[in-house]
């Protein structure tokens, strides 16, 4: 369900991909020989059934948000956020910095598989995670009782 | 600084658990049903018992192919000696007869009385038009004909009242005497002409086809060695069917006013979707660091490389298109009614090409792209499909007709090669639309 709400933007989208990539995973379970590693098995699955869902519509018109501002971020900052904070954070990012962090930041993906998967550049893809961390340094900035 | 906080981000969230509802397992319980489809023989025999059921009710309905009959009478009466003119009347009198569906009897009304008999053959006449469909002349009284009909000898002889004349003015009482006779049993005399279009010589008409299908096709994977069947199995959980599209070009001859026969090109497309996950992926992260290092005061270069290799999964998402370029040998009969009409057709698909884009997986489960040339799996050319349709025409004017069609594609081959160790066929239906134009 976590990586689910990393992906979607509020929880109904997520119980949504959950509800979704469950079915496929029953509907492929055939194809697991036992020899990797099941969670990663399942990750990937939902990860797939994540982007299936946001790819059918279009990228979201990306908003130029803080791209003049260097943000700078201290670890502790990060750590005083909660678990749900920092999810809630993630959710907020326009739809195409949220996919590109995730799969890079979270789930390991490479640029180039990055691009293979959402049909977009290696070039594309870079920039947007590059724009996802400056938002979510400010944001998190924002919310850090430091700032605060 | 990017990797430090990528990675407190990550070591932040990835333990994180949410409570999933309990309506959500109750939901993919519901989906993972397995489903109870119904296997393609039962569309089959579904579709001929329509095609059956259907064909003879059109056959049983009452046919409206009408044609239209005068019946002509042609008098000359002497109606005073000193008065030698001779007055002349004519009646036409209009019938309208089902040739597809003849009453019993058939009733011909002659509303002026003759002063003599009725003649044997101005009935002979009236009956030579019903045969021939086209107005005769004004002149058409056949002479010498002969009637044969038993029914039409006992009335062919009727007792008309002597007319009357009231002042200067002609009187002739109304009656309507009724001529009946058996339209079955009557010969024709063979001095009477038939109308052309009626005889037994038809020209053939040519005539082109345009038509469009979309349906869908069910595929059928079946294991032709031992120990496939978990190949088959693979397969069949990574390939799904979505739609299959037909357009043709059709020249052919109208044998009759029923029968057809065309042929001409045709080509079809077969979509499926890829879906694959696979488990065993890997992949490869060479780093390589180079150094500066003063020894000694001088400059050495250290280069060290470290090659990763990752092991993980991976999904392989892809649209599959099967092409066919074939050319339908095709035969048609038509039950007419009206301008409706119901069509059934048959013949064969004779496949010249057989193009593949997209992925499968091989038999050793490795993913295998279609598009690369020389792979060996599909067969270049598909073989013969036996095709049946059952349609609708509507006649749009005379020489133009749209179609509705019903098609069913049985293959008579795999599309795989000989040794591949699964016989891979489609079993297309189709729903379209067709436009026929006769020359």
């Amino acid at each position: 369900m976590s990586v689910c709400l990393r992906y979607a933007r509020n929880r109904a989208d997520a119980e949504d991909i959950l509800q979704d990539g469950f079915i496929r995973l029953f509907q492929n379970i055939r194809q697991y020989s036992g020899k990797g590693s099941f969670e990663g098995w399942m990750r990937r699955i939902f990860v797939n059934a994540s982007l299936k869902k946001y790819q059918a519509k279009k990228w979201e018109l990306e908003l130029p948000v803080l791209e003049n501002h260097d943000e700078s971020i201290d670890a502790t900052a990060i750590s005083m956020l909660t678990e749900k904070e920092i999810l809630d954070l993630i959710a907020s990012l326009p739809k195409g910095y949220r996919l590109v962090f995730n799969m890079y930041v979270i789930e390991g993906y490479a640029h180039k598989e990055i691009a293979d998967l959402l049909g977009i550049s290696e070039a594309t893809s870079r920039t947007q995670l590059l724009k996802a961390r400056k938002q979510l340094q400010f944001k998190i900035n924002q919310l850090s009782p430091v700032q605060r | 600084m990017n990797a430090m906080f990528d990675k407190t981000i990550r070591d932040k969230i990835i333990s994180h658990e949410a409570e999933v509802p309990t309506q959500i397992w109750e939901n993919v319980e519901k989906a993972i049903q397995p489903d109870h489809a119904r296997p393609a023989l039962f569309w089959i025999w579904l579709s001929l018992g329509v095609a059956v059921v259907a064909s003879t009710i059109f056959m049983l309905l009452p046919s409206a192919d009408t044609v239209q009959v005068y019946t002509h009478q042609r008098e000359t009466e002497h109606l005073d000696p000193k008065d030698p003119q001779i007055k002349q009347e004519e009646s036409n009198t209009r019938q309208t007869l089902d040739l597809d569906n003849p009453p019993q009897k058939s009733v011909v009304e002659i509303s002026t009385p003759p002063t003599t008999h009725v003649s044997s053959s101005e009935a002979s006449a009236s009956t030579a038009d019903s045969r021939g469909h086209q107005p005769a002349s004004t002149s058409a009284v056949v002479p010498n004909s002969k009637f044969s009909s038993p029914l039409f000898e006992e009335h062919s002889s009727i007792e008309l009242p002597p007319k009357t004349s009231v002042g200067s003015h002609l009187h002739r009482p109304k009656l309507v005497p009724t001529l009946e006779f058996d339209l079955l049993t009557y010969k024709l005399d063979p001095q009477i002409e038939v109308c052309p279009t009626f005889g037994p010589k038809q020209s053939l008409r040519p005539f082109v086809e345009f038509g469009a299908l979309a349906g869908y096709p069910i595929k059928q994977l079946r294991t032709n060695q031992d120990g496939s069947n978990d190949y088959v199995d693979l397969r069949r959980s990574t390939e799904y069917v979505r739609f299959s599209a037909s357009a043709n070009i059709l020249a052919g001859l109208d044998l009759s006013e029923k029968i057809e026969v065309k042929s001409g090109v045709g080509y079809t497309r077969l979509l499926e979707v890829f879906d694959f996950v696979d488990e065993s992926a890997s992949r490869t992260i060479t780093n390589i660091v180079t150094d500066t290092i003063i020894i000694n005061g001088q400059p050495t270069i250290r280069t060290d490389t470290s090659i990763i290799t990752e092991y993980g999964q991976r999904i392989k998402l892809s649209q599959n298109r099967y092409s066919l370029i074939e050319i339908p040998m095709l035969m048609g009969y038509s039950f007419r009614h009206k301008k409706h009409s119901m069509i059934v057709q048959g013949g064969a698909f004779l496949n010249l090409a057989f193009r593949q884009k997209g992925d499968i997986l091989d038999t050793s489960s490795q993913i295998l792209n279609l598009k690369a040339r020389g792979h060996e799996y599909f067969l270049n050319r598909a073989g013969l499909d036996i095709a049946a349709a059952l349609g609708y025409q509507y006649r749009l004017g005379p020489q133009d007709q749209l179609r509705l069609l019903f098609q069913y594609r049985h293959p008579l081959e795999s599309v795989a090669l000989p040794q591949i160790p699964i016989s891979q066929k489609y079993y297309q239906m189709h729903v379209g639309l067709a436009l026929k134009h006769n020359f």
